[in-house]
This record gives structure tokens, sequence and C-alpha cells, in this order.
């Protein structure tokens, strides 16, 4: 089986058994890149996954992309990417279409407005994890066993309150509030 | 929504694409302000809804939200438009650090830069929660439901529980209320 084709199928079969994305995956790539089929390394992958994070796009398709383009060149980039892509194509339009169908059924709207608040939920801990090790000085959910050592990272958490005040002003676009706390982190976090 | 032709679509997207840093849920902020809050395309309800179904699709949340988006605007050719929008940027910038650029993420000033504009993602996400609870109504049902998806998510299950714990509390305890028609526990946002 040629490389291209391997990598297609590796990711097409992540894709399929991830839900939740991003973060959610990288459990599976681990086992998939490093334990089963050996692409990487620990430190390797590692490297790969804050890359992906700080790259802009999803943290799968950085990854897809990454793995693909150092085991088979442009030709095993796209070949990761378009396995990753697959499966999403395929579910996510049926999953359109069935809304779409559903849209005026009782039971599917009481579903739905039950899923409304939990997904809001979801979002606010989203804000916990990115906020983490950056304005916290460790991940929130060690708070009671970090103890004393448990603290907030005062310049993080200005730079999370500047960037709130100009979400506020509303006129400033998101990429500007991205670059100035990304300069302002480049001063005061160093 | 409005017929958008497939290139505005793959165009707006590769916007979204290149703005979004750290997947699904902080995509999902972007994609709100261009298309509820800047072009209002969409209203806040179908937005939610298309990001709860993209969550409990499998596959990456983003690329789902853009399938699902792409193909409400212009069918399978739109889904297709948005998705390849969304991928390109991130793909061309990840190619060039991966053949170029990778050294110089190891330098102090280049990690601190990106751990503020990580924090400037967490203020985005924060201040989008905030205004989408402005919209829904307080009564026990939506509390209940917006703390078990914080909760479950914080105690490290995946989020996909959070989506089912939702469907669950609505199917179950919004499901009766929903049907009598003097009672408007459905009608928030």
């Amino acid at each position: 089986m040629s490389i291209s084709l391997q990598l297609y199928l590796l990711f097409a079969k992540i894709s399929l058994f991830t839900f939740g994305g991003g973060y959610a995956m990288i459990p599976l790539f681990q086992n998939e890149l490093v334990t089963v089929n050996g692409f990487l390394t620990d430190a390797e992958f590692a490297n790969m996954v804050a890359l992906a994070q700080m790259t802009p796009g999803p943290v799968g398709l950085n990854a897809a992309t990454y793995v693909g383009f150092n085991q088979a060149g442009i030709i095993g980039a796209a070949a990761g990417t378009l396995g990753l892509m697959t499966p999403s194509f395929i579910l996510a339009v049926l999953a359109a279409i069935f809304v779409k169908v559903f849209k005026d059924n009782p039971t599917m709207q009481a579903v739905l407005s039950g899923v409304r608040p939990a997904v809001l939920g979801l979002i606010a801990a989203a804000v916990i994890f990115f906020a983490d090790t950056s304005v916290f000085s460790a991940p929130l959910r060690n708070m009671w066993t970090a103890g004393a050592s448990f603290g907030i990272c005062w310049p993080g958490l200005l730079i999370f309150a500047i960037t709130i005040a100009m979400e506020l002003s509303g006129k400033i676009h998101m990429l500007w509030t991205l670059l100035v706390a990304g300069a302002l982190g480049a001063l005061l976090l160093a | 929504m409005r017929a958008i032709s497939c290139t505005r679509l793959f165009l707006i997207f590769s916007k979204i694409g290149l703005t979004t840093f750290g997947g699904g849920f902080s995509m999902a902020t972007v994609l709100r302000h261009e298309l509820v809050l800047k072009r209002a395309w969409l209203t806040e309800r179908e937005f939610f809804d298309t990001l709860s179904t993209a969550t409990a699709v499998p596959g990456a949340v983003a690329i789902n939200l853009a399938f699902m988006q792409g193909w409400k605007a212009r069918g399978y050719r739109g889904a297709l438009a948005a998705a390849a929008g969304t991928m390109l940027p991130s793909v061309v910038i990840l190619l060039f650090i991966a053949r170029f650029a990778t050294p110089y993420f190891e330098r102090p000033m280049v990690a601190s830069f990106l751990k503020g504009a990580g924090i400037a993602v967490a203020a985005q996400i924060a201040f989008a929660s905030y205004t989408f609870a402005r919209n829904l109504r307080v009564h026990w049902q939506n509390v209940f439901a917006c703390g078990l998806g914080l909760g479950l998510l914080i105690i490290g299950l995946h989020p996909v529980f959070a989506v089912l714990a939702g469907a669950s509390v609505g199917y179950l305890l919004m499901h009766e209320r929903m049907t009598r028609p003097d009672d408007n526990i459905a009608k928030d946002i």
C-alpha cells in the first residue's frame, strides 16, 4: 500500500472516531501516529501539537497536513488532509439535511432547546482551557490539588481584560485583538 | 439566508480559517462574528443549532461547521467551497512553517507572542458566550443544561457527552412543556 493511501485511510479513520474535534482528537492522534504506526517520536508529537495550536486553522487539520508533509511531501499533506475531511463531508451534510427535515418536529425542538444551553456551557469550558496555563499558573482543574502553588498570572489577566474591553467597544476586528494581545504577550509574558 | 456565490463562501471561510486559532470552538466565535453579527445571514438560533450538530457528528468541529454552513447556503458545491476556504490558509501556512520556519517557534519572543494571542482567544470566547447567554431565558432547565455542559467538560469528559446531556434534558424536561401552546419555554433566542 502506498504511503499516501495509508495516510489517507489513517486520517479518515481518526476523523471518523473522534467527536468534538480539536483537542479531543489529540489522544487518538498520539495513539495512531506514535504508538501504532511510529510516524513520530513522543517529542516530535509534542512539537507538532504545539505548532498545530499556534498556527491558524483547525488543530486536527494542521496536524494532518504536518504529518502528511513530513511523511510524503506535498502529496502526503494532501492525502492526510483529504482523509481527515472525507468522513466529515458525508456525515456533516447528512446531519444538515436531517436537521432541516426535522426542524419543525416538536421532539427535535425539545432536544435542541436542551442542547443549546449545554453548548453554551461547552463554549464556556473552552475559555477555561484556553486560559489555563496563561492566566492561571496551573491548569484550573488542578486548583484543589495544586493548593498554595495555584495563582493568577497578573499580566495574563490584564491581557484578558484588555481583549474583553476591545470586544465590548464593538469596533475592533478580532484579528486586531489577537495582534494586540500577542504584542502585549511578547512584552509582558517573556 | 440570502443566496451567496460559491466564490464568496470560499473567500469568507478562508478569512475565518485565517483568523481562527485552536480549533472548533474558537472558530465558532469567529464564524458567529462574521455570519450572525456582521452579515446577518444566520440568526443566533440557527447558528447554535448548527454548532450543536457539528459537535455531535464525528470529525473536526471546524470542518463540520464549514461543510454544514456551506451546504445550507449553496448545497454540495457550497459545502466544498466553504471547507476548501477553511483549510487553504492553514494548509499553506503550515506547509511553509514545516518547510522553513520551525526553528523560529523556539524563540522566547515568538512563544510569548503566541501565548498572549492565546489569552485573546480565551477572552473572545468568553465574550461570545456572554452575548449568547443574554439571549437565553433564565429558567432552571436552561441553567441545569448549561451547568451540565460546563461541568462534564471540566471533569474531562468528551464534548459529545455534553451535547447528549443537553439533548436528554431537552427531551425529558422540556418536551412536555413545549407542546403546550401557552408555554413559551422554547421561544428562546
